[in-house]
């Protein structure tokens, strides 16, 4: 019999909304890495367009990750108690979950990550772009950022898993990765947007050159990712139908759904990206208008699903999976 | 491709061996079962490891008074057993167990079960 707390909805928001600020500056290192350090190098506007977003990226998600890490714990203490908000949220009920439970041990480890990329932040936003310096700090950030989402597999299902090693390990991969697809698509439509439609070719070099290594990134991205989700999925479906049972099957399916779609708006954008190339000649200005709007309109729409999914992440979190339902 | 989606469907028609959310596997004494001799304690399986600080057992005697001795604790060699002790020559009638517990994935379950002390 299990306990469905009515602080449910607000629970699953909550740890989307902690996935999502997590991975967010998770994908500002990753895109400032893989896509701004080689690709931007040549253009000043670009890398300064680029440097005031990560900023902006850095200056929102580093309290929210705070934020929305401490209302969690709040509700686990609520949740873990079995307590009514006020008496779960008394100082003594909140110094026995903090001391004495596994939770709080990865919450504390996750703390220091958070206070070691604080840390490291300042001295990366003031260091000069292309510095080796900067690059040093810019990794150093990324390995914080990855760790601090990543850890929070060790809070998750993967934890009950017989075959632990292997579930924590797919877990791990299947967050972090995530870091770089979808979230990523944030930091990508965040720049296109700063550097406006390229009027002339010297402007839509940069953009091509960034579309292009954004999406080879990306479809890595998507492999390992469809690797990892179908490990977690064996481990906690327990049989195909069981997608059709209501919970954790149906809100796993609508899940796949949403990322059947956005791998499917990636493959248009992928396909849209190479005709543009191999006509690059004769590609009129207006059909490079039109491409570019598209290319913009396609990656909001991936956005918004990747929200639907965050939020089908927090509510899977909460629920039983269904191979337990069949115990 | 087609390789790719044919181990996939593959391995999604494998019965998983997870699961998550602590649930009793088994206790002792059995759920409903009938004893002659008094059991000294309460001891229950659950499918995962468990929180101690907010795992509990509460034996209630047949006139509904709590009898355990407010001792429960996870068995220091298996984190998943949880056990409460009972006093001594417990008269005959049916004793009802109720157990809350917190995983280490910080999920909450309860159930409750009888057994019966015969003369």
């Amino acid at each position: 019999m299990h306990n469905h707390s009515p602080v449910s909805f607000w629970f699953a928001i909550t740890r989307a909304c902690h996935f999502a600020s997590c991975l967010l500056l998770l994908a500002g290192f990753v895109f400032d890495r893989s896509i701004a350090a080689s690709v931007l190098a040549d253009s000043t506007d670009a890398q300064q367009s680029w440097n005031r977003i990560f900023r902006d990226i850095i200056g929102l998600t580093l309290p929210a990750s705070l934020l929305t890490g401490g209302w969690w714990f709040a509700l686990t203490a609520i949740v873990m108690s079995g307590l009514p908000a006020q008496e779960a949220l008394a100082p003594e009920n909140l110094a026995i979950i903090w001391n004495q439970t596994h939770f709080s041990l990865i919450w504390k480890i996750r703390l220091a990550i958070w206070c070691a990329t604080v840390a490291i932040t300042p001295f990366f936003l003031i260091s000069r772009p292309g510095s080796p310096r900067r690059a040093v700090l810019a990794w150093l950030g990324l390995l914080c950022c990855a760790a601090l989402s990543g850890a929070m597999a060790w809070t998750g299902h993967a934890m009950m898993s017989d075959q632990r090693s292997l579930h924590l390990a797919a877990d791990l991969i299947h967050i972090v990765v995530g870091g770089i697809w979808p979230i990523s698509l944030i930091p990508f439509i965040l720049l296109l947007h700063r550097l406006g439609y390229p009027k002339t070719d010297a402007h839509w070099k940069p953009i091509a050159q960034i579309t292009r290594r954004f999406s080879t990134m990306c479809l890595i991205a998507v492999t390992i990712l469809t690797a990892s989700g179908i490990v977690n999925t064996w481990l906690l479906l327990g049989s195909p139908k069981n997608f059709l049972t209501p919970g954790w099957g149906r809100a796993l399916l609508w899940k796949l759904i949403a990322v059947a779609a956005m791998i499917a708006l990636g493959a248009i954008n992928r396909v849209y990206l190479r005709r543009m190339e191999s006509s690059a000649s004769n590609f009129t200005n207006t059909r490079k208008a039109h491409a570019f709007r598209w290319l913009k309109i396609n990656v909001m729409i991936e956005i918004l699903l990747a929200a639907a999914v965050l939020i089908a992440v927090g509510y899977l979190g909460l629920l039983p999976p269904s191979s337990q339902a069949a115990l | 491709m087609k390789h790719v989606l044919i181990l996939a469907i593959l391995l999604m028609a494998i019965p998983a061996c997870v699961q998550a959310h602590a649930t009793a596997e088994r206790s002792e004494p059995k759920v409903g079962s009938d004893l002659t001799k008094s059991p000294a304690e309460v001891r229950i399986w659950f499918t995962e490891e468990l929180e101690p600080a907010f795992s509990k057992i509460i034996v209630f005697a047949p006139d509904g008074k709590e009898i355990d001795k407010k001792d429960t604790h996870v068995d220091p060699k298996d984190k998943r057993v949880l056990i409460v002790s009972l006093p001594p020559n417990l008269s005959p009638g049916a004793y009802h167990v109720h157990w809350h517990v917190v995983s280490i994935d910080t999920h909450r379950t309860q159930n409750e079960f009888t057994f019966n002390l015969k003369p």
